[in-house]
């Protein structure tokens, strides 16, 4: 169980905000997917959505 | 006297050293050699047999944990796990004519039947749930059938002691097992949703396709319209985030019917790299770059043949490995790359106002649109 905590914490999941371009990285738990909306953005207030998932190292 | 006693016993030191020995040597080299040699590499074989166990015996927990998470009852258990065995029979090629159809049917009627038997099994149509399952019982079965066959082999090599047979099972067991692990880490991302290499075709198109309105265009196959440096271009990849490749040729044939004049069809696609070349490179050319068996390129290509329609590619290297594993952040970052091909592709090849085909190939797994 603790070494799939590990795996997980390799995935980096990248939101962008669509209307400054703001890119915000964060960990990744079940259930994200790429084109999912996201958290909002602290620039311009607007949703952000998840642009990228992949691991850091590799 | 014991003077010559001395001469002699030297003299046949001597003689033993420098003619006996290396003459029984040489004699033992060429009757046994073949011998040692087989020893020598069948103790290597072995222990990489025993490797590809491990890797399959692993699958094979990771399915079993997931059959008692998701199903209860033992029957359904007992008939998930008998889905190992499945299996499809490739077409009759003697007459060739034809065969691309005959493939493509029973591709699919072998992939629905799949699929069917799994949603029934969980008691739920939830897409990403079954291909989830799907994932697991094709990664566990592959790995099945690899160390089944990698055994037999080993089996008659040992029965006829054949060193030619031998010879050649030793040159592509490292192989074997790096293919083993990266199936592995295939279960992994597949059990956890994340994207995979494979992913970056449907990646580059999903990002375009987003808070675009979207129309299912063929079986597990989604479509958007978007315009992009005053073109119009019809977007398509395989429904995301579950894992799916959709039915890309489908997808082109209708949307050639549905828009009438079509003006280029751009795939994206993963492709292998060699060793000398960097993960994550772009790379242009012309074609359909599709891999698999070859039915959808073919009928694609075809498709594009009768209508006179060019065919661009943009493809992103990436090893076997990365392919089915986990999105390395190289090949996610090419994404980058691939638009500028894209938008080269579109001024220098295309008029404005010309309607593009721009599919994303691959598996979408984690990747919505
Ligand atoms: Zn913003």
């Amino acid at each position: 169980m603790s070494e799939r905590k590990l795996e997980l914490e390799r995935i980096v999941v990248v939101e962008e905000c669509p209307k400054c371009g703001v890119m915000l990285k964060r960990k990744f738990s079940e259930g994200d997917y790429v084109g999912m909306p996201g958290g909002t953005c602290r620039f311009c207030g607007s949703r952000m959505y998840v642009k990228m998932i992949y691991k850091e190292h590799g | 006297m014991p003077l010559g006693l001395a001469i002699s016993t030297s003299t046949y030191a001597y003689l033993a050293y420098y003619l006996i020995l290396p003459i029984a040597y040489i004699a033992l080299l060429t009757v046994y050699g073949t011998k040692i040699q087989f020893w020598f590499m069948m103790s290597d074989v072995s222990k990489a047999l025993l490797e590809l166990r491990r890797i399959r015996d692993k699958s094979l927990d990771k399915l079993n944990h997931h059959i008692e998470t998701t199903v209860n009852d033992p029957v359904n258990r007992a008939r998930l796990l008998g889905m190992l065995e499945y299996f499809a029979v490739s077409p009759v090629d003697l007459d060739p004519v034809g065969i691309i159809s005959k493939l493509k049917h029973i591709v699919e009627v072998h992939d629905n039947r799949m699929k069917t038997e799994i949603a029934d099994i969980l008691g739920r149509k939830d897409p990403i749930l079954v291909g989830r399952t799907l994932g697991h019982v094709s990664a566990a079965a592959a790995l099945n059938y690899l160390y089944k066959l990698v055994n037999h082999i080993v089996s008659l090599t040992k029965r006829y002691s054949s060193l030619a047979l031998l010879q050649q099972l030793y040159a592509i067991m490292p192989l074997l097992i790096k293919q083993g692990k990266a199936v592995l880490e295939f279960i992994d991302a597949v059990d956890k949703g994340v994207p995979i290499g494979d992913g970056i075709g449907p990646l580059s198109v999903g990002l375009l396709m987003r808070g675009k309105p979207k129309i299912m265009i063929a079986e597990d196959t989604m479509a958007a319209i978007t315009t992009i440096d005053g073109r119009r271009l019809v977007l398509i990849k395989a429904e995301g985030p579950a894992s799916n490749l959709g039915k890309l040729d489908d997808a082109v044939r209708k949307t050639r019917l549905l828009f009438g004049k079509v003006s280029a069809i751009v795939t994206i696609d993963a492709m292998l790299r060699l060793e000398s070349e960097k993960s994550g490179e772009t790379a242009r050319g012309l074609g359909v770059a599709i891999g698999g068996i070859g039915v959808e390129r073919f009928r694609v290509e075809e498709t594009a043949t009768k209508e006179g329609i060019p065919l661009y590619a943009i493809t992103v290297k990436e090893s076997y490995m990365e392919a089915i594993s986990i999105m390395g952040r190289k090949i996610a970052e090419a994404v980058v790359d691939v638009y500028n091909m894209l938008h080269r592709i579109l001024e220098e090849k295309t008029e404005e106002d010309a309607t593009v085909i721009v599919v994303g190939v691959g598996n979408t797994l984690g990747i919505g649109q």
